[in-house]
């Protein structure tokens, strides 16, 4: 039991960590592609969907490649 | 609606309602700790915060389930419903405070991961008195996590509207673990009857409201309307709608807003772009139809949201016969144009 929750674990980390690189290149290039009305918007604004870019990435990048 | 996004569309009444909220989490904290240090003089600061973030983030789950089923029976909750997002992601930092501090005192002292202890250290799944609790509010605390950090219009639109309310509704499911974990932890130690009656009268009041406000729902989906001809059916009366108001119809599996306005009467689908709010109970504003959720606009002729914003409604044709109203529902493109019926006076 301890192992699989180990192992887990180790997968969600590595999941997220993809997030996190995703996003750099996601913000850099993607996100005006993406969504259109994002061009212009706030540091603010980029700062609160962090944590769900990070989470949701493989939705963001399918629809980034879609464009 | 906007036409870019920010961090919090912040307005007056949103300011207020969050000022609100928190001066009454904190004065909550502070006549919470006066109480524990009075009656358990000898309580650590972390048990104090574990017991204050459960109650506070239970009670503050209770509010947000019931303000949905209030407003479908009384217009006067709307305003609640139109600041709802910020009470959601207000009880989630408050129970993750509670799932930060519980895990800590309870999972990181020993030598195993605290997330693996939290699902390893206590295994009796078969026993209700030592119930590994703790994992059920783990759960919930990630469904929660999920519904805060997608609580931005961009997360609406990106995750598509049907995925992003199918998520949210999660929170049903979450509050189902939150009683199971209530039940089973703090109420195994906790044992006076008072604690089980504010359980289940809080589940009883969140059921019976759900229950009431789908009744009264069900009622208006079940009407059925006679079709005349050219497949116009008749609806109501004009007299059944007041001016600038909306009213709600389902004829074969269309669900119709119709609304009275200027001496003109149109129709658009009721469900609203942003969070399929219903568009039929919200009423004429500034010449547009104006959702009662989140006062997403659109024009009541073409179902179009007013320029620049870009959200459209599918719109039906409306015919008036002496004071009867009539509607075709077969929808027409988002955004066509159709002439408004007149009322002749």
């Amino acid at each position: 039991m301890e192992q699989i929750i180990q192992i887990a674990i180790y997968l969600d980390l590595g999941y997220l960590i993809l997030g996190i690189v995703f996003s750099i290149f996601f913000y850099r290039k993607g996100i005006e592609k993406v969504d259109e009305v994002t061009i212009g918007s706030t540091r603010g604004f980029k700062l609160i969907v962090f944590p769900g870019v990070v989470v949701f990435w493989p939705f963001l990048l399918y629809k980034w490649m879609k464009t | 609606m906007s036409l870019n996004y920010t961090a919090v569309g912040w307005n007056k009444q949103k300011k207020q309602y969050v000022k609100i909220l928190w001066l009454g989490i904190l004065a909550f904290l502070i006549v919470f700790a006066a109480l524990q240090f009075l009656l358990h003089p000898n309580i650590s600061v972390e048990t104090l915060i574990i017991r204050w973030s459960a109650i506070t983030a239970f009670i503050l789950l209770h509010i947000i389930l019931v303000i949905g089923p209030l407003c479908r029976l009384n217009d006067r909750y709307l305003p609640l419903l139109y600041n709802r997002r910020h009470l959601g992601v207000s009880m989630f930092l408050i129970a993750a405070i509670h799932g930060v501090f519980g895990t800590i005192q309870f999972h990181a002292l020993g030598d195993v991961n605290p997330i693996v202890s939290i699902f390893t250290s206590n295994q009796n799944y078969l026993e209700i008195s030592n119930f590994p609790f703790q994992i059920l509010g783990f759960c919930a605390l990630i469904i929660f996590f999920l519904m805060a950090i997608s609580s931005h219009d961009f997360w609406l639109k990106n995750l598509s509207p049907k995925f992003w309310k199918a998520m949210h509704m999660l929170v049903y499911v979450a509050y189902g673990l939150i009683i199971l974990h209530v039940a089973t932890g703090a109420l195994q130690y906790e044992t006076h009857l008072i604690y089980w009656i504010i359980l289940i009268a809080g589940f009883l009041l969140v059921a019976s409201l759900h229950i009431v406000s789908g009744i009264k729902e069900r009622g208006n989906l079940r009407k059925t309307y006679q079709l005349q001809e050219e497949g116009f059916y008749e609806v109501c009366s004009l007299s059944d709608l007041e001016e600038n108001c909306g009213k709600s119809v389902f004829i074969n599996a269309e669900n119709i807003a119709i609304f009275k306005y200027n001496g003109k009467v149109s129709a658009v689908n009721n469900i609203c772009k942003h969070q399929m709010g219903p568009i039929g109970e919200g009423k004429i504003i500034d010449d547009c139809i104006t959702c009662p959720w989140h006062g997403y606009q659109y024009m009541p002729e073409n179902g179009q949201s007013p320029p620049p914003f870009k959200e459209e409604l599918s719109t039906y044709n409306v015919r008036l016969l002496k004071d009867k109203i009539w509607v075709n529902p077969s929808p027409l493109p988002e955004g066509t144009l159709v002439k408004a019926a007149k009322i002749d006076i």
